[in-house]
């Protein structure tokens, strides 16, 4: 395990990775208080982070600790050269931080000052440190190294320690770490060491923070190697399912007007969740989306399969993830108004950036305008939703009259038409057979078609319309078209992935025509308000809903289809 | 030995009993006896009645077998050496019964008579009359003159109102006729022809494709023609049409137009109830592409027409037996001139040759070498979308070839097309790195799994598709690269003999787009394939 964790360590290359995501919550389990949260360009004067307190099991008294932070390793030529050198900076805590920096209350507090880094201080500067700190230690000021064997140790002692974290989870943890090659099985043991660490109800608040930390460190190391191992597939999975279990267990919390000091801690666990995840996604669209979207066919082509299934389920996927990366950057972009003028730039720019993006990705790959899952309605709700919420639906228009087109096309040439069967095996034979009976039970029900029709009397004449609805009822007059809500249990169990929950609402067939769809879609808006209860909804994180119904398959409600009644 | 037993009167080959008993015969029994009882008939010693009733009982045992008119020709020698018994059989025809009447032909053509055919002919029966036509076909007439006065007994039987017997029976006897007198005496050939063709009653038109095979070399070129043209139009049985048609071609296909061949086909193919695989007609097509002219015109005439069957025909038989690459070179003379009718080719072309990627490229680059300014953009366009972002293997190895021939226009537009999928190429291999989209581990085995059920179904197919697999026995070789086997040799003698094994394989390349498009790809060539011609 501490290989593990030392490998970790060494691995981050970003400073930011340590100072911001690691030693924060290492700090707060090893009992010492940080007394800043650090941002990058804010270092003050030579210190990334200060805390106060006593480290558990080695210090008898409290001390100032001032931490001067470098990733990996650091080296002679670290030691005085360049912008980020280290003699300038513990010179710089040494002569101006000491003098103007520390607050009343610590001005009688002996001082640590303490070089970290999540590598080692190499040989060859060894004798600079050795010679440095033996020149300006005091009796007050001491200096101490922290690298990457001592974090380690610090996290096996304080955080992940035998009696703190359990067999399973630690298993598990490992297994994913191992896994990281393999998406799918990573995801899944991340999924399982996160359900043990935060599915249980916590017997008091620190042991929450505590399971909290753990699943964060757990989770950071987990994507660390996964982008060592250059997959991010799997850091991006990862990273989503552990947005959605940390929701889980703090969205219980009350809202108060004054938060607590736990609140605090709570939101700022959420916060570094988060912005895990946004990194993440946008690691894997720097690698993916953003660098071929606007070639054509390359992305299909990457999936490297000679099914054509395959290739429809990654884009599609692909899609998805796009707009819901949208969603969220134009929720913080609209919902932080006191934040740095520049950080919201950043962020619309990051909106406009997933939709030409997703403009790109859907002229680029074809497969895109046939949907062979039923269930791919959710990323095209996404799409449009993301659409809506920055006015241009029209952009995405021609797209979704595509599609109406193109998937009864496929029913009536028994070709890749959109199925409700969602086993790999089953999509894999799709269409098994011609014969009625199997159309029947592979288009049992629909989601998609009552959606796309609702968006036909947007786009759409009378022409395509009638073709549209003619075509369903010739072949597929069966099929139930339905919409979903979530119901009072769906926030209790969506989070963590429980499907059965939630209203089905029928009575949408495109055949009624669009009055009797919008109708009901209005009455059932109008009696389904459970939706205003799901925690997400009522905290203003409605993407974080949107998320959940990606991640887990569940229909976007119709609540969210349309925005401008 | 069995004559001789009969003879003898130790069996009786002609008994009740016998023929009851042949009746019963297993199929493979009955085939297995009927050579011997075949040979037994010429010398038997019994009645005429005997004689046909065991030659009838033969006949109609063996069916609608080719062989099944074996007996009949024992039948003749049999007449031949039993002359009164033979004339009996005659006299008893003309008396209308009916087991005579029925081999009466055979029993004239063993006594040799002209005389006799011809008294038939005066009869007030309708089907004595045919019996005597039918004989007049198969006697041995040498004279000219007589030779003429059966071609006239033949069209007064096809002018008056004599029935179909008769009328089938004067059409067989006088393309014989026609043989015996030779090609540059085509008595009264084409005013016969044009009344059975004018008349065309029940299966007459079926019996003059019939006779292009079996009687060619009494035919002048124009009544071969005018068959043609008959066979072009309506007929009661456009299956055996084509049938004849294409045993008729078989090495004798420079007595026929190809124009008039490729009509006949045109019109009878869309006709028939189920399609027509290239084996069916399998002269035609190695007539075709034996001459890449051929090929031309028959891809251009039916890729314009834009008729379903026979671009679906075209199709088979640019895939025909594994064959790979045909090239379709369509000269200026040979495309159509209308420029609606040269975009409406390059998307038929693409709609229905798309699998033979080669061949449909080589169809486009003519248009684009011939065609107008339109037609030469549509072609290049339909050469990089679909069929160069489908396949970057045959194609564009051929293109690349191509761009060395000297036509400037050809030149210059496979040099847009590389570099442009060049371009495409370079932007799919930028991907080579990302591994986010592979599918996973289940996935692969699925599909792994998927391809191998598939593949099994591929293997067996062909190898009840193969011929060779049908004729020889099978031996499945698990190991090693050479087969030991011992020959047996002269007086016994055992030689062991090492050889090496060969293989054969066949490859496609899957087509990109249908992977990663495979609806939209779908869409675009079904509506090639089924759209219909509009001016412009």
């Amino acid at each position: 395990m501490k290989i593990i964790l030392k490998e970790y360590l060494a691995s981050l290359k970003e400073r930011g990775d340590l100072d911001k995501s690691v030693l924060p919550n290492l700090l707060s389990e090893i009992g010492l208080r940080v007394l800043n949260t650090p941002m990058i360009g804010t270092r003050q004067n030579g210190v990334d982070i200060a805390a106060v307190g006593k480290v558990k099991g080695a210090d008898k008294h409290r001390y100032l600790y001032l931490f001067c932070i470098k990733a990996g390793n650091i080296s002679r030529s670290d030691w005085s050269t360049g912008i980020q050198a280290v003699r300038p900076e513990l010179d710089e805590i040494r002569d101006v931080y000491l003098r103007s920096n520390i607050a009343r209350e610590y001005a009688d507090l002996p001082i640590k000052i303490c070089l970290c880094c999540g590598g080692e201080l190499e040989e060859t500067a060894l004798m600079n440190w050795a010679g440095y700190t033996d020149q300006y230690t005091t009796e007050k000021i001491s200096y101490e190294e922290w690298n990457g064997d001592r974090l380690a140790d610090l996290m096996m002692r304080c955080l992940l320690a035998r009696e703190l974290l359990e067999e399973e989870p630690r298993r598990n943890f490992q297994k994913a770490v191992a896994m990281v090659n393999e998406p799918n099985a990573c995801y899944e043991y991340t999924r399982a060491f996160l359900g043990n660490l935060l599915r249980e109800e916590h017997e008091s608040k620190k042991d929450q923070l505590l399971k909290l930390r753990q699943s964060f460190i757990c989770l950071h190391a987990v994507i660390a190697w996964a982008i060592e191992a250059k997959n991010l597939e799997s850091a991006y999975k990862v990273s989503e399912i552990g947005m959605l279990f940390c929701w889980n267990t703090i969205r219980k919390r009350e809202q108060k007007k004054r938060p607590t000091k736990h609140d605090n801690s709570l939101m700022f666990i959420l916060d570094q969740f988060l912005k895990l995840y946004l990194m993440a996604s946008e690691m894997y669209f720097e690698k993916t989306a953003y660098a071929y979207g606007d070639t054509p066919h390359a992305l299909s082509v990457a999936v490297r399969s000679r099914e054509p299934v395959d290739v429809n389920l990654a884009m599609f996927e692909l899609l998805g993830r796009l707009a819901i990366r949208g969603i969220w950057t134009d929720l913080f972009s609209r919902g932080l108004p006191d934040a740095d003028p520049h950080f919201l730039k950043s962020l619309e720019e990051s909106t406009n950036r997933s939709l030409d993006t997703m403009v790109s990705v859907i002229n680029s790959n074809p497969t895109l305008s046939s949907p062979i899952r039923d269930d791919h309605m959710i990323e095209i709700a996404l799409v449009m939703y993301l659409s809506q919420l920055t006015q241009s639906e029209s952009r995405f228009l021609p797209w979704l009259k595509s599609i109406s087109h193109r998937t009864t096309f496929a029913l009536i040439t028994n070709s890749q038409y959109p199925t409700c069967l969602s086993d790999y095996a089953d999509l894999l034979a799709h269409p098994e057979s011609p014969e009625q009976s199997y159309l029947d039970e592979a288009c049992v029900g629909s989601i998609l078609y009552p959606y796309v029709y609702f968006w036909m009397q947007y786009m759409a004449n009378e022409k395509d319309t009638a073709e549209f609805t003619g075509r369903l009822m010739k072949k597929i007059p069966n099929c139930t078209h339905q919409a979903w809500f979530p119901d009072e249990d769906s926030d209790d169990l969506i989070w963590c992935g429980e499907t059965y929950h939630g209203i089905c609402v029928t009575d949408l067939s495109p055949h009624n025509g669009h009055e009797a769809l919008v109708d009901t879609l209005n009455k059932s808006i109008e009696a389904c308000t459970a939706i205003t209860e799901i925690s997400a909804v009522k905290a203003g994180l409605i993407p974080m809903f949107l998320t959940a119904c990606r991640h887990y398959r569940l229909p976007i409600p119709p609540s969210f289809w349309f925005l401008r009644a | 030995m069995l004559c001789q037993l009969h003879n003898s009167g130790k069996i009786s080959l002609v008994s009740d009993d016998n023929l009851a008993a042949i009746e019963l015969l297993a199929h493979n029994d009955f085939w297995s006896v009927i050579h011997s009882l075949d040979q037994a008939i010429p010398e038997l010693n019994c009645s005429y009645r005997d004689v046909l009733r065991l030659v009838h009982t033969l006949v109609s045992k063996a069916g609608s077998d080719g062989a099944a008119g074996m007996p009949n020709m024992s039948l003749v020698k049999w007449c031949k050496a039993n002359p009164e018994k033979a004339q009996l059989i005659f006299e008893e025809a003309k008396s209308l019964d009916t087991l005579c009447l029925s081999h009466c032909v055979f029993a004239i053509q063993g006594l040799g008579s002209t005389k006799l055919a011809f008294e038939l002919l005066k009869h007030p029966d309708k089907g004595v009359v045919a019996v005597g036509l039918r004989a007049l076909g198969r006697l041995d007439i040498d004279n000219e003159a007589v030779a003429k006065r059966v071609m006239d007994e033949c069209c007064r039987a096809v002018e008056m109102d004599y029935g179909k017997d008769v009328r089938s029976s004067a059409i067989q006897t006088a393309f014989k006729i026609w043989e015996k007198l030779g090609p540059s005496e085509p008595y009264r050939q084409k005013k016969f022809l044009e009344a059975v063709i004018n008349a065309n009653e029940g299966d007459e038109i079926v019996q003059m494709s019939a006779a292009l095979f079996y009687h060619p070399k009494g035919l002048a070129a124009e009544s071969i023609d005018q068959i043609l043209g008959a066979l072009a139009g309506e007929v009661s049985n456009p299956q055996a049409i084509l049938h004849w048609l294409d045993h008729a071609l078989h090495s004798n296909e420079e007595n026929f137009d190809l124009d008039k061949v490729i009509d006949v086909l045109a019109a009878q193919i869309p006709r028939l109830e189920a399609s027509i695989e290239p084996s069916n007609l399998y002269n035609f097509c190695q007539w075709i592409w034996g001459d890449p002219g051929n090929s031309a015109q028959l891809f251009s005439s039916w890729l314009t027409s834009g008729q379903f069957e026979l671009c679906k025909f075209l199709a088979s038989m640019a895939g025909e037996g594994g064959k790979k690459n045909t090239i379709v070179d369509i000269s200026r003379a040979i495309l159509p001139n209308e420029l609606v009718d040269q975009i409406f080719m390059a998307r038929k072309c693409v709609g229905f040759l798309w699998c033979h990627e080669v061949t449909a490229a080589s169809i486009l680059l003519s248009i684009v070498k011939n065609g107008k300014k339109e037609a030469r953009e549509e072609a290049e366009k339909l050469l990089y979308d679909p069929l160069l972002l489908s396949y970057s293997g045959d194609l564009r190895d051929f293109l690349e070839e191509q761009a060395k021939n000297p036509s400037r226009r050809l030149s210059d537009c496979i040099g847009h097309l590389i570099k442009h999928h060049d371009a495409y190429l370079a932007g799919l291999e930028k991907t080579e790195q990302l591994v986010e989209f592979l599918p996973t581990i289940a996935q692969r085995r699925a599909a792994a799994m998927k391809e191998r059920e598939r593949n099994k179904g591929i293997q067996k197919q062909a190898h009840r598709n193969s011929i060779f697999s049908q004729m020889v026995s099978h031996q499945t070789l698990l190991y090693g690269k050479k087969t030991f086997s011992v020959i047996h040799g002269e007086g016994g003698k055992k030689i062991p003999s090492i050889m090496p094994l060969s293989e054969f394989s066949y490859s496609a390349e899957l087509p990109r787009l249908s992977v990663i498009d495979p609806v939209g790809f779908n869409e675009m060539l079904t509506v090639f394939r089924i759209e219909q011609k509009v001016s412009l």
